[in-house]
């Protein structure tokens, strides 16, 4: 009686024997899901590095770690290890919530768009020219930049929901010309609205700091 | 004259239906759990369901040999024939023992319980802090890949959904697949998928840059910078993000995109982008997303902690329905009072951040199934208990016949 089963059980077993060969085939979908009317909405058009790390496109632009600037690192700052996206990276506070990054972006992108983008991680809606016009200015690197200064609920890319009671402060060099390119340049100070405003005198200084190398050289 | 032997059908049958194959059955379910439950230590509890209990066959290891066993899948389908074959089907129909027919009845609609439960669940959770709303869920630990065509303002109708059932295959080292649809005006090929690319702390170190190729000998292919490294996996199945290599394709053979999918936040989803057919598309690994019929608004999350100190003692979400962008009922739910509405059940599962401080915003966690056979185990037992009391009671009554038969032949005999 047990030699058919046998048998029957062998041949399964080859056949599953068989199947442990990597697939390489074509295959059909078939599930569909319809969307809910309350699904969060996608970010569209984002190239690879945006998409994997969640920076903007700003940090992505940003370069390699030998960057030809200097700068001094206030007192209570922890630097935090440095990436392709951030030149300078630093975070301050008790559980380091706060941060504070300087980046470079080729290209610019308007001065507007990055305020607006800035404005949108805030929960704000955006702002028009006149607007942009009225904002303060501050010697930063080459020039002057535009000084930024934003409250609300922020929320960093990528992350699950926004954090309350957050304060940013932002200094943005608008686009200039260096050899074939344009570039703009970022400082932004992120935390919560307290500790940002603790801060201010040491995020003046880390800008006012900030300097090309071979300027000293 | 010697005797003829039986016809093979019947040889078959008497083996599915009997004893033997019930007592082999029982024994390697017995093995399996034995193994089932030391695996879950090496593999985590999720791999260890997979392999032992929701598989056909799996390959072990006794010392250095390679085996191949039965999973617990099988051998339930073939107790669940050899039960019906055999405690129904070929089982003697008599008044005297119903109890045992109905008991046998109730034990098979419990492994068809299982069986609907393992195929048809929908399982995954809602995160909400207050004011928030939301009408899907997402699974934990299976991912998928959704494909969706947008409209111009960007949004989306519906979704291709490749489950994990399909990208499973693809674990494989040197599987590729090619996934289309009559809809899509293209085809994409996925290969080179690897179950995770975080370390222990969550980081993307399975996605290395191209200028720190030197570090990773084994990475594969840079595209834009970028490759995929696969990296130990978690036990804690849950913590373990996908990437995989993609390449779409146009069916005149046109490259469209070459890229990589990297295992995306449910909540800020940011798909590869593909033109195609003048139309946009987005292709996204991400947590396998079920749609509810209604939305969920929280109004109010309420937690008390055990006095001095941090530890949650109870905790609980009030909520609307929301039905058609409207709030409609308003449900309590709380550690051991869901909320049931239209066939799924909404637990108060956990609560977060984690790591929140006194006076932190949070947000509550519901965890959301939809199971058809949610009560059917509830009822299968009531039959195996009313089965059971029949045949006891039949058995008792029996019992007082015989004696009071053999008091009478007593006392006549005296």
């Amino acid at each position: 009686m047990l030699v058919p089963v046998a048998r029957a059980f062998l041949v399964l077993l080859l056949a599953v024997l068989a199947a442990c060969k990597p697939v390489n085939d074509r295959k059909e979908i078939k599930t569909v899901r319809k969307m809910g009317k309350l699904a969060p909405d996608v970010e569209l058009g984002l190239d690879l590095m945006e998409r994997v790390s969640g920076k903007s496109q700003e940090e992505a632009n940003a370069g390699a770690s030998d960057v030809p600037f200097a700068w001094d690192v206030p007192d209570g700052w922890q630097v935090v290890p440095g990436s392709a996206m951030r030149m300078a990276n630093f975070s301050f506070g008790e559980s380091a919530e706060g941060q504070c990054y300087f980046t470079m972006l080729r290209g610019g992108g308007g001065l507007l768009l990055n305020l607006n983008r800035w404005r949108g991680q805030m929960g704000l809606d955006p702002v028009d020219e006149a607007a942009l016009a009225a904002l303060p200015d501050r010697r930063f690197l080459f020039g002057n930049g535009k000084f930024i200064e934003l409250e609300g609920e922020f929320k960093p890319m990528g992350a699950i929901e926004s954090l309350p009671g957050y304060k940013m402060l932002g200094l943005i060099m608008p686009e200039m010309d260096m050899g074939d390119i344009k570039v703009a340049f970022f400082v932004k100070m992120t935390g919560p609205k307290a500790l940002v405003e603790s801060e201010l005198e040491n995020f003046n200084a880390f800008c006012a700091s900030l300097r090309m190398k071979r300027a000293r050289q | 004259m010697a005797k003829a032997p039986k016809p093979l059908w019947l040889r078959i049958y008497n083996f599915l239906s009997g004893y033997t194959l019930a007592v082999i059955l029982l024994s390697i379910l017995l093995v399996l759990t034995y193994l089932g439950t030391m695996a879950q230590v090496e593999v985590g509890l999720y791999d260890a369901s997979e392999k032992y209990f929701e598989s056909f066959f799996l390959k072990d290891k006794i010392g250095p040999v390679p085996i191949v066993l039965p999973g617990v899948y099988l051998v339930s389908v073939l107790l669940f024939l050899n039960l019906l074959l055999g405690a129904i089907i070929r089982a003697r129909k008599s008044w005297k023992r119903p109890g045992m027919l109905i008991a046998h009845g109730g034990i098979l609609y419990i492994l068809f319980a299982g069986f609907v439960a393992f195929h048809f669940t929908e399982e995954g959770s809602m995160m909400l802090y207050e004011g928030d709303r939301a009408d899907e869920i997402y699974n934990l630990t299976d991912w998928s890949i959704e494909v969706a065509r947008h409209d111009a303002d960007g949004k989306r109708k519906a979704a291709l959904v490749i489950g994990e059932e399909d990208l499973k295959p693809l674990w494989e080292k040197g599987a590729r697949r090619t996934f289309f649809h009559q809809g899509m005006p293209f085809e994409f090929e996925i290969y080179s998928y690897s179950r995770n690319v975080t370390n222990s702390k969550g980081q993307l170190t399975g996605v290395p840059l191209e200028k720190d190729r030197g570090k990773y000998p084994d990475a594969g292919e840079f595209i834009d910078g970028l490759a995929v490294v696969p990296q130990k996996e978690s036990k804690t199945r849950e913590a373990n993000v996908p990437a995989t290599y993609i390449k779409v394709k146009e069916v005149s053979g046109k490259v469209l995109a070459h890229s990589i999918l990297v295992g995306a936040n449910p909540f800020a989803p940011r798909p590869l982008t593909v033109e195609a057919g003048g139309q946009t598309w987005s292709i996204d690994l991400t947590r396998r997303r079920y749609s509810l019929p209604f939305g969920i608004e929280l109004i109010k999350f309420t937690k008390e902690d055990h006095p001095g100190t941090a530890r949650a003692r109870e905790y609980a979400s009030d909520v609307y329905r929301v039905d058609d962008g409207e709030t409609t009922d308003k449900y309590h739910i709380s550690m051991n009072k869901p909320m049931r509405y239209a066939g799924y059940t909404l637990y108060q599962a956990s609560w977060g951040p984690p790591d929140a401080k006194p006076g932190d915003r949070l947000y509550t966690s519901l965890a959301v199934s939809r199971n058809p056979a949610d009560q059917w185990p509830k009822y299968g037992t009531y039959v195996i208990s009313f089965g059971m009391v029949v045949h006891f009671l039949q058995k008792l009554f029996a019992h007082l016949r015989r004696s009071a038969r053999s008091r009478k032949k007593k006392e006549v005999a005296q």
